[in-house]
C-alpha cells in the first residue's frame, strides 16, 4: 500500500523540440508548410490569405466575402458546392479575424485528390451571389441582435473600442455596415485584398504533397502584390478610460480590464507572460484562487495577452455576481499589488514554469497541433528557434524578474475598465 | 482502431491501458457511473455540484491542482446525465502523480465546509453565466420537462433551479460519494506513452486497496411511451422566434441508437442535408436550421431547430419542417443520403481518433455503456445499416404522436401569431 501522505518524485524534462515541418515555395510565390504522418488517414489543408478586418474599406468586407466563398462559384451554386464535400466526408471551414483569413479543408486522406481541386475554385472562382449575401446578412442581423443581449458581447465590445478607438481591431460589426454591404463591396475586396494576397499554406496529416504542389501552382495566381507591411504598435497608446453601462434584465456583471502591451518578440514578454500566467492565466492563479475559490463570485477570471499583427493587449475578463464589480476591480489591483510586492514563492514559480512547458507539450502532440505552432510562427514572423528560447528564458526567470516586467507593464499604466452591469 | 486491454481490480475497478508509444504524456482519465439521471426531483444539480467539490481537497492531500501543475499537468472534468468524467494530461514521466491524486480522491474527500460553501457559490455564477443570462439559456430546461414526465432526464445536468443548488448540504454530500464514488462504479482509463503491464501494475498500486462500496443499484423511472404530440409555447426577451421539434428515439445502450442519429444527419447535419437546403437555402424560412441527437443512454432525443426568418409565423415554419419530414417518411431516404451521412460519420470518427485524450474518453465511455469494445464498434455498425433501417427507423419515430414541439417566441413578435 502506498504512503499517501509522500507526494510521488516528479522529474521534469523541460526540453522543447523544434517543430520540424517542410517549406516548399511554389512557382506562383507561394509558401507551403507540410508536416506528413503516414500513419494518419486523414488530412487538413490551410489557405492563408489577406489582412482580415484590418486592411478593409468597408466595415464587414472581409468577413462576407469570406464566408460567402462557399456560397457559389462561376461553375457551382450553394446547393452544389455543399453536397460535393458532404457527400464526401470533407469539412470545409472559413473563417476572418482581424489580421487575416482561412479556408481550411478537412477530409479522408484517400478522398483528397478527389476534392482538392474543387476547393481551390471555391477560392479562385467565387461568385458572391447577390441572394446568398442578402440570406447571410439576415443571418448576420439576427445573430447581432441576440449578441445584443449578451453582456459579455457588450464588455468585449467597449473594451476594444477603448483601446483601439477608430482603428478597425476596435470596430465590432454594427446594424448599419451589415446593411451597406454590398456584391460590389465584396468583389473589390476580394480582388484587391485577398486573391492576391495568399500569406501561405499548411498542410498536416497523410497527403501527396506532389498532388498538392501542382493543383495549387495550377490554381492560384502568381503572388506579384505585396501584402501591406503593418508596423507594429506605434498607432496605439494607452488612453485609460472607465466604462460603465447599464443592460436591461442582466443577471450578472460583465468586466473587462487592460491595457495595451508588448508584443511577444520584446525581450521582456518572457518574464511578462510568465507574470501573466501567475496573475490569471491558468486554474491556479491569483486571480482565480482569490475571486473564484476564495469568494465565490464568478464561475471564472481570467487574464490573458493577445496579439495581433499591429498590437497586443492585456485583457482581464470575467463575468461576476450582480453588486460585486468593483469588488472585483478592487481585487484585480489588490492581487497585482501582492504579487508585484511580496516576493513569489519559489514553489509558485516553479509550479507555473512546470505548468506551462508541460501544457505546451502536451498541446503539441498531434501533427495538427504542430502545424498550428508553425502556423503562429508564419503569422508572427518569428523564428523556428521561438518556443525553445521562449521556454529557456522562462526557466531561467526569478520573483524580480516578473515583479519588474508586472511592475513596468501592468502597475504602471491604468488599466482601462468597462463593466456592463 | 484503438488498442487497448483491459483488467477488473479486486475491488471492482475497471483499468483500461491504450499504449501509444509516440505520445509524449499519459491520459489518465476516470469516468464514475453517475449523472444527473440518479438525482432526485428536490435535489436536481447535485451530480454537478458533486464534481466542483471532487476538487477541494481529498483524504490525504489538500489541493488537487497545485501537485498536478508542479509537475506540468493539467486537468478538467464534466458532468453528463448519465456519467461523470475526470481527466487529467500529465508528461509520461510523472504519471504517478496523476494516479495519486485521483487514487485519494477516490479514496476519500476532505469534506470541509467552506469548500462546499464556496462551490455553491461558484456553481450559482455559472448557472446564470451558461442558463440565466443567456438568451434562450433556459431552453433545455423547458423542453426537457416537456418530453421527459417520470424520466430523471427531465431537468438538465445544471439542475432545476439555484434554490435547489443553494439547499445542498454536507450530509448530502458524503452519501453520495459513499454511494457513487466507489471504485467498482467506475473506470480508469490510462492512454498514451505507458505500456500495459506498466499501466496495469501503477492501477494496482495506487487503486487497488481502495474499499469495494455496495454495488450500485439504479431505480431510475421508465419513460412511459408518448401516445399524443405535446406542445408549449413560451415567450422570452430574445429577439428572434426560435423553434424545436424533438422526436423520441433509442438510448444509447441499443445499436439502433446509430440508425436515429444517421437519420438526425441526413435530416439536418450541415448546409446540404434536407432540412437546411430546402429551408435556408432553397427557401428562407429559418435562417438556420439542424438536426441531431442528444445522445444518452436511456431512450433520448432526435432534435430538430432552427431560428425562423424575418416575417415567417411559427404555424408555417412547423409545416415547412413537416412536410420535408413526411416526404421522407413516405418515399424513403434515398441512397446518396444515407452514403452521405456514412461518409460524414467516417471522417469524424476518424478526426476524433487523432487526439489521445479523445480516445481515452471513447474508452471511458464504453464502460458507461456496459460495452468496452464500442468505439471499435461504431464504425462497423454504422456501415452496416442499411436503406431498409433507416426507412423503418423514420416511419418509427417521426409521427406525430412521438412528437414534442416548443415555439420559443421573441417578445416583440408574439402577437404575429
Amino acid at each position: 500500500m502506498p504512503n499517501r501522505l509522500i507526494e510521488p518524485n516528479t522529474s521534469f524534462i523541460s526540453t522543447i523540440h523544434k517543430v520540424s515541418y517542410e517549406t516548399d515555395l511554389m512557382s506562383n510565390n507561394i509558401p507551403l508548410y507540410s508536416i506528413q504522418d503516414k500513419n494518419q488517414a486523414v488530412c487538413g489543408v490551410e489557405i492563408i490569405f489577406g489582412n482580415g478586418k484590418s486592411d478593409e474599406q468597408a466595415n464587414g468586407a472581409a468577413y462576407f466575402s469570406t464566408t460567402l466563398l462557399k456560397s457559389g462559384t462561376k461553375g457551382y451554386d450553394a446547393n452544389q458546392i455543399n453536397n460535393f464535400f458532404e457527400l464526401r466526408g470533407a469539412f470545409v471551414q472559413l473563417q476572418s479575424n482581424l489580421d487575416f483569413s482561412t479556408l481550411s479543408l478537412y477530409c479522408l486522406s484517400d478522398k483528397l485528390k478527389e476534392v482538392f481541386p474543387f476547393f481551390l475554385n471555391l477560392f479562385n472562382q467565387p461568385a458572391f451571389p447577390k441572394d446568398k449575401l442578402e440570406a447571410l446578412k439576415n443571418k448576420k442581423k439576427q445573430e447581432l441582435t441576440i449578441n445584443e443581449q449578451k453582456s459579455d458581447f457588450w464588455a468585449s465590445k467597449l473594451f476594444k473600442e477603448t483601446l483601439f478607438k477608430d482603428h478597425p481591431y476596435g470596430n465590432v460589426l454594427n446594424q448599419q455596415d451589415i446593411k451597406s454591404i454590398t456584391p460590389e463591396i465584396l468583389s473589390n475586396h476580394w480582388h484587391n485584398d485577398s486573391l492576391n494576397a495568399v500569406k501561405f499554406i499548411t498542410v498536416a496529416g497523410h497527403f501527396d504533397k506532389h498532388l498538392l504542389i501542382s493543383k495549387i501552382e495550377s490554381s492560384l495566381k502568381t503572388q506579384t502584390a505585396k501584402l501591406a507591411e503593418h508596423t507594429t504598435n506605434l498607432t496605439f497608446t494607452n488612453t485609460a478610460q472607465s466604462i460603465t453601462k447599464t443592460l436591461e434584465g442582466n443577471k450578472q456583471s460583465s468586466l473587462k480590464a487592460g491595457c495595451l502591451t508588448i508584443n511577444q518578440s520584446d525581450v521582456n514578454y518572457p518574464a511578462l507572460s510568465l507574470g501573466n500566467t501567475l496573475y490569471g492565466g491558468y486554474f491556479g492563479s491569483r486571480l482565480m484562487q482569490s475571486v473564484r475559490e476564495d469568494k465565490g463570485l464568478t464561475y471564472g477570471i481570467n487574464s490573458s495577452i493577445q496579439h495581433l499583427h499591429q498590437a497586443s493587449f492585456l485583457q482581464i475578463s470575467a463575468d461576476v455576481k450582480m453588486g460585486f464589480a468593483k469588488d472585483v476591480l478592487t481585487l484585480i489591483q489588490i492581487e497585482l499589488d501582492k504579487l508585484i510586492t511580496k516576493n513569489i514563492p519559489e514553489s509558485e514559480l516553479a509550479k507555473v514554469k512546470n505548468y506551462l512547458i508541460g501544457e505546451y507539450k502536451s498541446n503539441s502532440e498531434t501533427t495538427f497541433d504542430k502545424i498550428n505552432k508553425v502556423k503562429l510562427l508564419k503569422l508572427k514572423k518569428l523564428d523556428d528557434l521561438y518556443f525553445i528560447n521562449h521556454f529557456q528564458s522562462i526557466i531561467k526567470l526569478t520573483s524580480s524578474d516578473v515583479q519588474e516586467a508586472l511592475t513596468k507593464y501592468y502597475k504602471s499604466i491604468l488599466f482601462s475598465t468597462v463593466t456592463v452591469e | 482502431m484503438i488498442e487497448y486491454e483491459h483488467t477488473i481490480l479486486d475491488n471492482g475497478l475497471n483499468v483500461v491501458v491504450h499504449p501509444d508509444p509516440t505520445s509524449s504524456v499519459v491520459v489518465v482519465n476516470v469516468a464514475y457511473k453517475v449523472g444527473s439521471r440518479d438525482e432526485t426531483p428536490d435535489k436536481t444539480g447535485f451530480a454537478h455540484l458533486f464534481e466542483h467539490l471532487m476538487f477541494s481537497g481529498s483524504i490525504h492531500i489538500p489541493s488537487y491542482d497545485e501537485p498536478l501543475q508542479k509537475a506540468g499537468g493539467e486537468n478538467n472534468a464534466f458532468t453528463t446525465p448519465d456519467y461523470t468524467n475526470y481527466y487529467l494530461t500529465i508528461p509520461a514521466e510523472n504519471i504517478e502523480t496523476g494516479l495519486w491524486l485521483e487514487s485519494d480522491r477516490m479514496l476519500g474527500l476532505a469534506f470541509n465546509e467552506k469548500g462546499l460553501e464556496v462551490q455553491r457559490k461558484v456553481v450559482i455564477e455559472e448557472f446564470k453565466q451558461r442558463y440565466l443570462n443567456q438568451p434562450y439559456g433556459d431552453v433545455w430546461h423547458k423542453l426537457r420537462a416537456l418530453v421527459y414526465k417520470k424520466h430523471s432526464y427531465q431537468w438538465p445536468t445544471i439542475g432545476k433551479n439555484i434554490a435547489q443548488i443553494e439547499e445542498a448540504k454536507m450530509e448530502d454530500v458524503r452519501a453520495f460519494f459513499n454511494k457513487y464514488y466507489i471504485p467498482n462504479n467506475a473506470v480508469l482509463v490510462l492512454a498514451g506513452n505507458i505500456t500495459t503491464n506498466k499501466g496495469f501494475e501503477l492501477a494496482k498500486k495506487w487503486f487497488g486497496d481502495i474499499p469495494k462500496g455496495k454495488n450500485v443499484q439504479r431505480n431510475i423511472a421508465e419513460e412511459p411511451a408518448q401516445v399524443a404530440k405535446r406542445h408549449l409555447e413560451v415567450q422570452s426577451n430574445v429577439p428572434v422566434d426560435a423553434f424545436y421539434k424533438v422526436y423520441n428515439m433509442p438510448g444509447r445502450e441499443n445499436t439502433d441508437y446509430y440508425t436515429a442519429d444517421l437519420l438526425s444527419d441526413i435530416l439536418g447535419r450541415g448546409k446540404s442535408s434536407l432540412l437546411y437546403q430546402e429551408l435556408v437555402e432553397n427557401n428562407l424560412i429559418f435562417t438556420d436550421i439542424a438536426g441531431y441527437v442528444l445522445g444518452s443512454l436511456d431512450p433520448g432525443l432526435l432534435v430538430v431547430s432552427g431560428k425562423l426568418a424575418e416575417g415567417i409565423i411559427f404555424k408555417n415554419a412547423e409545416a415547412a419542417v413537416d412536410k420535408i419530414i413526411n416526404e421522407l417518411v413516405d418515399t424513403g431516404v434515398d441512397e446518396l443520403a444515407l452514403e452521405k451521412a456514412k461518409n460524414q460519420a467516417l471522417a469524424s470518427h476518424a478526426f476524433g481518433d487523432i487526439d489521445v485524450l479523445n480516445r481515452a474518453m471513447n474508452l471511458a465511455y464504453g464502460f458507461i455503456l456496459d460495452d468496452l469494445d464500442r468505439t471499435n464498434k461504431e464504425l462497423g455498425i454504422i456501415k452496416n445499416i442499411s436503406l431498409e433501417d433507416i426507412n423503418t427507423m423514420a416511419q418509427s419515430i417521426l409521427v406525430e404522436t412521438n412528437a414534442s414541439t416548443m415555439y420559443y417566441k421573441a417578445k416583440q413578435t408574439i402577437h404575429e401569431n
